[in-house]
């Protein structure tokens, strides 16, 4: 029999060395310190990950009769990762033995500009085509006109640029030992499935209490913290302690997810009474900007966890929250937006222009309010995230919030790469439309991103029949022409 | 279409039915024409009702995989050049009884070009193309008037362009 005595002895022994560990990340936290430890940790991960993967391949090679996908196993050192990652994705569209991506990328290759219709092929038919002596009216057509549009039509529905943003990047090279990111789970070899299965049990039951705890931590600091400045009267000491206080938050948080940041360019961090715009993958997009400067959020008010979470958070810093019937008037949201720049003390304002989270391959079409206030100094961020240790985009229509969360509590890490651009502002005669264009431009060709004119919106919504109406008219266009 | 699909190997139909899975989002195992809706790049085609069409060969207006796969199939580079431009054919043939009235072709007409052509110059364009491919003068167009009227050049074209949906070489 056990007596209550030594169950709270083992308890305590069981849980010392998790409290210990917590105050030491939270002083280094707060003293912005980092022993590396998450460093060495990624780096053996990924030593682990390429011995994994070689496996598969060698079972491969031996069940694969034509050989024709392999390529020789590359082991990708995390501090290359970055470089790395968009050959990654490009050599695996190249040896996927499924042909159809690859000619959508031909399709692209026709294309001169992204813009907002699916501008079609200029049509190559046209050049060989038979001329007609017979028809002397201006509109002539063949059988054949069609073709093109059918032929679209069935690459669209193949594979097509936009769907594919809106769900988790496809499979990998090197398999991470999640099963989540492999579309079936196959069984390779003993090894493999032991390595799978360690590393579950790693992720679930050692760090995955772990980080718990550290949330549970970080909450309560916050949580104390905003008590802790309701006491002092004086505003401009409130908000110097709030912006230190929130970036020890968010430095807690990022430990939650063991997320390693690098950050690019610090000199070009964001500075009070500007706008910060960023793209879009992930909540956790917003802690990580938080980790390296403070910042006001703009959004809507929402209810339950994340509600109380915003108005805790107003307790620290000024942000800007709407309900929703105010959301949609834009003039105001311009003009609080305004009046918060033009306070010079004010932190600045972080904006994702893209709506919505996209699955971080793509920079998707910047909605145009946050740019159309042209006294403000716009500090583009890119954010990149590496997907071999865990995928931090959120797809909403399939997870929660809670789940997401908890989904990447148990991933390995979150390894991400924070590029800070220099400042841009609105030239003269630019229209915010093209003000917009130019910033997402520059963001994508630092983060390595497909820079798209489609509308992140298009994730919940329908397309306008605009567009198909100008594809109508381009095909009178061209039966008039020839 | 019954023909074998033996033209497409494994990998693609397993891609095949990724993208199926991904666009079935009620899981019913086959597609509507509101979740082909989903891919903008299709919804601002003005043929999309036609290719659904042609997919959903029992005509219950949703596709299955086996429709969907066999639809492909016609893409396959391997596969029969018969089959692409009986495709091609298909896209006006609307009543699938293999020849092209001139109410099909006008109705199929006035899907691409839309406002931009009042109905009577429509009618024209589609009065001259009948007269000109409609060789037994039986008043519609069967495939073997189609190969014909498209012509040898042409039909090379087509062959071409439906086959870079599904190609090895590049």
């Amino acid at each position: 029999m056990i007596t209550t005595a030594q169950v709270f002895t083992i308890i305590s022994i069981i849980c010392a060395p998790m409290v210990g560990i917590a105050a030491l990340v939270l002083t280094l936290a707060a003293l912005n310190l980092s022993l590396g430890i998450r460093r060495l940790y990624v780096q053996l991960l990924a030593l682990i990950f390429d011995y994994a993967t070689k496996i598969k391949r060698d079972k491969e090679i031996s069940i694969d009769s034509n050989g024709s996908s392999d390529e020789p196993p590359t082991p990708l050192p995390p501090s290359t990762a970055k470089n790395k990652l968009a050959p990654t994705l490009e050599k695996k569209n190249e040896d996927n033995p499924v042909e159809v991506t690859s000619t959508t990328q031909l399709l692209n290759d026709c294309k001169d500009e992204i813009n907002n219709e699916n501008e079609s092929d200029s049509l190559p038919i046209q050049e060989q085509k038979v001329s007609r002596a017979s028809s002397q009216s201006d509109i002539q057509f063949k059988l054949g006109d069609i073709i093109d549009y059918t032929r679209q039509g069935l690459e669209a529905i193949v594979d097509d640029d936009v769907t594919k943003r809106f769900t988790s990047a496809e499979e990998m090279v090197v398999w991470n030992l999640l099963t989540r990111t492999q579309q079936q789970h196959e069984y390779f070899s003993m090894r493999v499935t032991l390595l799978w299965f360690l590393g579950f049990c790693v992720r679930y039951f050692i760090l995955f209490p772990f980080r718990l705890f550290l949330f549970i931590l970080g909450v309560v600091w916050m949580l104390g913290s905003a008590v802790f400045l309701q006491y002092f009267p004086a505003k401009d000491a409130k908000l110097r302690f709030g912006f230190y206080i929130n970036i020890v938050l968010h430095r807690i948080l990022s430990r939650v997810f063991s997320a390693i940041i690098t950050i690019h360019n610090t000199e070009h961090r964001a500075k009070c009474g500007s706008i910060c715009v960023a793209n879009h993958t992930s909540p956790i997009d917003v802690i990580i900007l938080s980790t390296d400067n403070s910042f006001s959020m703009i959004g809507q008010q929402q209810g339950g966890f994340f509600g109380m979470v915003q108005r805790t958070l107003s307790q620290t810093a000024n942000h800007i929250w709407f309900e929703r019937s105010e959301a949609k008037d834009r003039h105001m949201v311009a003009e609080k937006m305004r009046e918060h720049i033009q306070a010079h003390n004010n932190l600045p304002i972080l904006i994702f222009p893209e709506g919505t989270c996209i699955n971080n391959t793509s920079v998707m079409m910047f909605k145009k309010g946050c740019f159309e206030i042209t006294e403000a100094t716009i500090y583009p961020v890119a954010i990149k995230y590496d997907n071999r240790f865990g995928d931090a985009f959120w797809n909403s229509t399939k997870h929660e919030l809670f789940q997401y969360l908890i989904l990447m509590m148990t991933s390995w890490a979150i390894v991400v790469d924070v590029y800070y651009l220099p400042p841009m502002t609105i030239e003269e005669g630019e229209t915010s439309v093209d003000f917009a264009r130019r910033v997402k431009a520059a963001i994508a060709k630092q983060g390595g991103f497909v820079d798209l004119e489609w509308d992140g919106g298009l994730k919940r919504a329908l397309p306008k029949a605009d567009y198909k109406a100008e594809e109508q008219r381009k095909f009178y266009e061209m039966l008039k022409t020839e | 279409m019954g023909q074998d699909i033996s033209q497409i190997d494994s990998n693609e139909i397993q891609k095949m039915l990724q993208k199926f899975g991904k666009l079935d989002e009620d899981n019913s195992g086959a597609l509507s024409a509101k979740e082909f809706m989903q891919i903008p790049e299709l919804t601002s085609n003005p043929l999309v009702e036609r290719v659904i069409d042609i997919f959903d060969s029992d005509g219950n207006g949703e596709v299955d995989f086996t429709e969907f796969i066999r639809g492909m199939n016609s893409f396959a580079s391997k596969g029969d050049t018969q089959y692409k431009l009986r495709f091609a054919f298909n896209i006006y043939d609307i009543d699938k009884d293999g020849y092209i009235t001139n109410a099909e072709l006008f109705h199929v007409l006035k899907m691409m070009v839309g406002n931009n052509l009042l109905d009577e110059q429509l009618q024209q364009v589609v009065d001259k193309t009948m007269i000109y491919s409609d060789k037994d003068g039986d008043q519609r167009i069967s495939f073997k008037e189609f190969c014909d009227a498209i012509g040898p050049s042409l039909r090379e074209d087509i062959i071409n362009h439906l086959n870079k949906i599904t190609s090895d070489d590049r």
